[in-house]
């Protein structure tokens, strides 16, 4: 049964300015404190506060859209929900497998074939590679890449990698889906078939959270709605009442 | 924390990161043997991808580990005028160990550092990212050890059972290499003026160990093999494998080294592990 409760969650970043992080800055500061000195602030760590006090439970069925100005926090949310960013206040009790469905082509290998960099990408994402073998054959048919897969992927275009690192992130199964903004990768036809998948998956699946500035695809894909404003919860509810609450451009 | 009950995963975090318990410590290193699958194949795909549309492949290891294993038996043995009969293997075998050791450690200071998009981006326990590293290096080890029985076949040395003990002591050398390097990489993600400082602490190491020289040619300031943590891992690993079997208290010297700085590991990683995405 999957299941998502958040109580109270808190991020706070330690935002390091350049100096921080060096022991000749952190020298000199002590050095000016013993000669009386006092360095101003400038050095120490600053803290973000990317999310405050942010509480929902989200049971199977609920289908979340996060909405908000860039830097309200939605994307260090979702981080938050696969488990990337540890809250820093309150707690997170997380029932289920997430599927990551964003920054879905990191670890690739410049250098590797598109079956290579098939298995590469499966291990990070924590299939063992017995799973990674089951699902190559869905990946390599709904990728449409055909002999390419054998050749390095730094020979692919753009679209056609683009094309590879979708077929794979829509290929683990898992019961919450984590999305910042709606993947539409490809030409026009390839892109029809994403968007199918990925309603398909959104369907399929227990929970959904996804991340996104477009209120159309919103209302038609979630339930239920949060506004994040400078990392506070402005509303949540049904996703209608949600968007009601943004300011009208 | 993560657990799964029934094939269903369950993850509970509570933010309160100071209190550290057995529990948490054992939940926090387990990924070591339940993804090594994940860390083993990576490291693979690291060294494949290296010498790819290469003609030797990883055997370029062995072949540039030959050709030093040649300067020094040819060239540089006129100059030292040493005995190359028992200086050569003593060299080489050092400094293949000692190559596992160090070219680890300076890897681990940009380890975190580098890997830093991708402990942003997936939920993978970073010490996969280090287990991967010293696998890749591990995996080095194991090519440039090769030469060895070839120098043996030129300047035999006599070998028996005890060296199987050696076996032991490569164990006790990689769970060195694997709790240092987590420390290591866990400061310099932290404190980016550590790198350099530990390039510099490995030269040092390298000079104060007996490498280029046997610890018989030293006169005075014996001191320093004795307090030398390296100086302990080379005798338990060397040592057996070219018929030198170490006493009672260099094992217990090279056991106790190890298991104070793995303790400080499992510490380090369980108290920080969550803030390294922050750092990286």
């Amino acid at each position: 049964m999957p299941l998502i409760e958040a109580k109270n969650i808190g991020i706070e970043f330690p935002v390091a300015p350049p100096n921080a992080r060096s022991f000749r800055h952190l020298a000199i500061k002590a050095a000016s404190r013993v000669g009386g000195r006092v360095s101003k602030s400038q050095g120490a760590f600053q803290f973000v506060q990317a999310l405050d006090d942010i509480t929902f439970t989200l049971n199977r069925g609920d289908r979340l859209g996060l909405v908000g100005h860039n830097g309200a926090g939605k994307t260090t949310l979702i981080r938050v929900l696969a488990g990337i960013y540890e809250p820093t206040r309150g707690s997170l009790r997380v029932v289920g497998r997430n599927v990551p469905m964003f920054d879905i082509g990191l670890g690739m290998d410049e250098e590797a074939s598109g079956y290579e960099n098939i298995r590469t990408r499966g291990l990070i994402l924590g299939l063992s590679p017995e799973e990674i073998e089951e699902r190559v054959p869905e990946i390599v048919e709904f990728a449409e890449l055909g002999d390419y897969l054998e050749l390095p992927i730094r020979t692919y275009s753009s679209g056609m990698l683009l094309r590879l690192v979708f077929s794979i992130a829509a290929s683990i199964h898992g019961d919450i889906i984590l999305m910042d903004e709606w993947i539409a990768v490809g030409d026009a036809q390839f892109r029809k078939k994403t968007h199918g998948r990925l309603q398909e998956i959104t369907l399929r699946s227990g929970i959904v959270v996804l991340a996104s500035h477009d209120h159309g695809l919103l209302r038609d894909t979630c339930n239920l709605g949060l506004y994040l404003d400078g990392g506070r919860a402005r509303a949540f509810g049904a996703i209608d009442d949600v968007l009601k609450e943004l300011p009208t451009v | 924390m993560t657990t799964v009950t029934d094939g269903e995963v369950e993850r509970i975090v509570v933010a309160d990161q100071r209190r550290i318990s057995w529990a948490r410590c054992r939940a926090d290193v387990a990924p070591f043997l339940t993804r090594h699958v994940t860390w083993r194949a990576l490291a693979a795909g690291d060294i494949r991808s290296k010498y790819r549309r290469t003609l030797l492949g990883p055997w370029w290891i062995t072949a540039t580990n030959a050709i030093t294993a040649l300067i020094m038996g040819s060239v540089a043995g006129r100059f030292l005028g040493a005995d190359m009969k028992t200086y050569l293997p003593h060299f080489m075998v050092s400094m293949t160990i000692w190559g596992f050791i160090s070219s680890s450690l300076s890897e681990a200071c940009y380890t975190m550092i580098n890997a830093g998009g991708m402990i942003k981006a997936v939920d993978m326990p970073i010490l996969i990212h280090i287990m991967r590293m010293v696998q890749r290096n591990l995996i080095i080890f194991l090519h440039n050890i090769a030469i060895i029985p070839f120098i043996w076949l030129v300047y035999p040395w006599s070998v028996g059972f005890g060296a199987l003990l050696g076996i032991i002591g490569l164990m006790i050398v990689y769970v060195f290499v694997v709790s240092a390097s987590v420390i290591v990489s866990m400061i310099c993600v932290r404190y980016r003026d550590v790198p350099p400082v530990m390039a510099a602490i490995l030269q040092l190491l390298f000079f104060i160990s007996p490498i280029i020289w046997q610890p018989s040619h030293i006169r005075g300031g014996e001191f320093i093999v004795a307090i030398n943590p390296v100086a302990y891992l080379l005798a338990v690993t060397r040592g057996p494998l070219m018929g030198d079997i170490p006493s009672l208290a260099t094992w217990a010297g090279a056991i106790g080294v190890v298991a104070a700085l793995t303790a400080a590991m499992v510490y380090i990683y369980t108290r920080y592990r969550s803030r390294v995405v922050y750092w990286a």
